[in-house]
């Protein structure tokens, strides 16, 4: 690979893992400020998977300029990653939404009674 | 390292710190599963950018495993927090 070629990886590969480290840190704000278990949900699904993958696509840039084979790993986790992510937090939303119900039932029998 | 890369890894540990307040206040243990859910992803995250700003490439199988075993921990503490007298 031309020198001019690798040069634009590597400054491409800083930019993605800098805007992945950017939504990573909004996500985490968005964690720690929002009001309810279902709200805060909503921001690590969402924006710190988009950070996640980021960062993971600016590995592949940088192992590529550098003519390694790490990229194929960094590939499987990102897909890996898209796959797993919103089930688990399907998982965990329906849990919530299961317990809550569960204690609202119960507080309308202790008024009923 | 360049200073972009630096930069974003200052920005990433500044992100799991917030995490781990929610972690450790989080009221309700959903809200602590759930962070250490992100945190575990936060995690990946940074040993894939450490895997590739070093000479360390081994680095990124850990994040491999860690991307592996945190869903099926994650779905099975769901499921146990969740479970109700009505589906036993």
């Amino acid at each position: 690979m031309s020198e001019v070629v690798i040069q634009a990886l590597e400054v491409s590969a800083d930019v993605l893992a800098l805007a992945g480290a950017v939504f990573f840190l909004i996500s985490a704000i968005g964690l720690l400020r929002l009001p309810d278990i279902f709200c805060r949900i909503h921001a690590p699904t969402k924006a710190a998977t988009l950070g996640v993958i980021l960062l993971g696509l600016s590995s592949v840039l940088r192992s590529l300029g550098e003519g390694n084979l790490v990229w194929l790993e960094d590939l499987v986790i990102i897909l890996f990653l898209f796959l797993t992510v919103p089930v688990s937090s399907q998982e965990l939303a329906s849990a919530a939404s299961r317990r809550r119900s569960r204690q609202t039932d119960d507080e309308n029998s202790l008024e009923n009674h | 390292m360049s200073a972009l890369g630096m930069l974003s890894i200052v920005t990433m540990m500044l992100a799991l710190l917030l995490i781990l307040i929610r972690l450790v206040q989080g009221p309700s243990d959903f809200d602590r599963l759930l962070a250490a859910e992100t945190l575990t992803l936060g995690l990946i995250g940074l040993l894939m950018l450490r895997a590739s700003t070093s000479d360390d490439r081994f680095y990124v199988d850990a994040a491999l495993g860690l991307a592996l075993f945190s869903f099926v921990g994650a779905v099975v503490l769901a499921r146990y927090l969740g479970r109700g007298a009505d589906d036993e």
